[in-house]
């Protein structure tokens, strides 16, 4: 072995070395080094080129006015959910005459300034952070509907995971049959709900929201519409696919909510 | 003057990269960055007319895994992954040019830059598997490595080598 080729190998040999006493650290400790000194000029500049992008594609003029509106339609619009949903309760529970009123406060009201870095997960970044009361695992939503639940948090930025992530999942209920399961992403443009038994009756075009008793979701969030029921060659429980509400490469603006305390 | 180039580049880079997607899946430019640095920062010999010295395959590997830091530090993951895998992928590069391959065309950089993409991201998916506890979607991984892929190699495609350095 040459002197060079002798020089290579321990050039290599020290890059692997180096990389997984890094990676090793991390994983026995369990702490993550964040370089924040990197995100957050990036941020910014990634900020500021999403905002030149949409400067440039709309008319300054109506932009704002178009953004105020657009604020006020989608408050008012998650109000009409929030109400619709609190009636349907209302009418279940009110035979009962033991209620506990459920909804969600909004937190903050978020722009998606970009995909995260992250290649992996499926990651938006949003430009509000915990400096206006975001925090992990709060749920994110649209006028349409949950898009995600908050991953990272920063000062004044956040990450969402998106509802279609492998890694995502939730409690749900069916809206009019209050059938309970487990909602997961699988990664493509669909959602299953899991650990919905054969005898219970699913019909395509049932309504999916939160049921809350996750305790990280808010109860009632709108989330998708079932697609298909597979009751075929089912041992357990039924395969059941569901459209989520909300495209995730249309939304533009997001709230980031929690549950109301009382 | 040269190092303010590559600091720009490098920063625009991770931009586009954040902004800018293709089918709806990510790209992978850094790699194309990091190949590119390491086949236009190869030092000639001085001593032997037509040899290269080691220092091109160190100085790509030490921008390499620069570039792979920072792409560690932004995805908010554990760091090294990305600096592991941009390292080797600078250091491969000046070394392919330098010991493999003698006359390069187009379809040998696009070639190579096609499967040190795969090498890129099969890395950096397995260690983030490994060492933390997300999950993947694998046909969804084939999907983005195949996108990655392709952009990769029509950009590859596009690369101007300087004739005189080759030679």
């Amino acid at each position: 072995m040459s002197l060079k080729d002798r020089k290579r190998l321990i050039i290599i040999v020290t890059i692997v070395i180096l990389a997984f006493a890094i990676m090793t650290y991390q994983y026995r400790t369990q702490r993550i080094f964040h370089l924040k000194f990197l995100s957050y000029p990036f941020d910014l500049l990634n900020s500021i080129s999403t905002n030149i992008r949409h400067s440039i594609s709309k008319h300054f003029d109506v932009l704002n006015e178009n953004a105020r509106l657009k604020e006020q339609v989608n408050k008012l619009l998650i109000e009409r959910y929030t109400y619709a949903e609190i009636i349907e309760e209302n009418k279940r529970l009110h035979s009962l005459l033991d209620f506990k009123p459920s909804g969600y406060h909004v937190v903050a009201y978020a722009k998606i300034i970009g995909r995260s870095y992250d290649k992996v997960l499926n990651l938006i970044k949003l430009d509000k952070g915990s400096s206006s009361g975001i925090k992990k695992d709060m749920a994110v939503i649209t006028t349409n509907g949950l898009i995600g639940k908050i991953y990272n948090v920063h000062d004044n930025y956040s990450e969402v995971l998106l509802l279609k992530d492998n890694n995502f999942s939730l409690a749900v209920r069916i809206q009019n049959s209050r059938v309970e399961g487990i909602l997961s992403g699988t990664g493509f443009y669909y959602l299953l709900l899991n650990f919905i038994p054969p005898e219970e009756k699913v019909e395509k075009g049932d309504i999916i929201v939160s049921s809350g008793l996750d305790g990280l979701f808010p109860s009632g969030i709108p989330i998708g519409v079932v697609n298909s029921v597979n009751n075929e060659n089912v041992e357990f429980f039924k395969f059941i696919k569901v459209i989520p509400f909300q495209n995730d490469i249309k939304a533009e603006e997001v709230f980031v909510v929690t549950k109301k305390s009382y | 003057m040269e190092y303010l180039f590559w600091i720009v580049i490098t920063i625009v880079i991770f931009i586009i990269q954040t902004q800018v997607d293709f089918l709806n899946q990510p790209l992978n430019i850094t790699t194309v960055l990091v190949f590119v640095f390491g086949i236009k920062n190869i030092v000639k010999n001085p001593h032997v007319k037509g040899y290269w010295s080691g220092k091109g395959e160190i100085k790509s590997a030490l921008f390499g895994a620069i570039v792979g830091l920072i792409e560690d530090g932004l995805s908010n993951s554990i760091i090294g992954p990305s600096l592991l895998s941009k390292a080797l992928i600078g250091f491969a590069s000046a070394y392919i040019f330098t010991e493999i391959f003698f006359r390069w065309t187009s379809l040998t950089v696009a070639s190579v830059l096609a499967l040190l993409t795969v090498f890129d991201s099969i890395v950096i998916v397995s260690l983030r598997v490994l060492m933390t506890t997300i999950k993947i979607n694998t046909f969804l991984f084939y999907e983005m490595l195949l996108i990655q892929v392709v952009t990769n190699m029509i950009i590859g495609f596009l690369v101007k080598l300087n004739r005189e350095e080759i030679q």
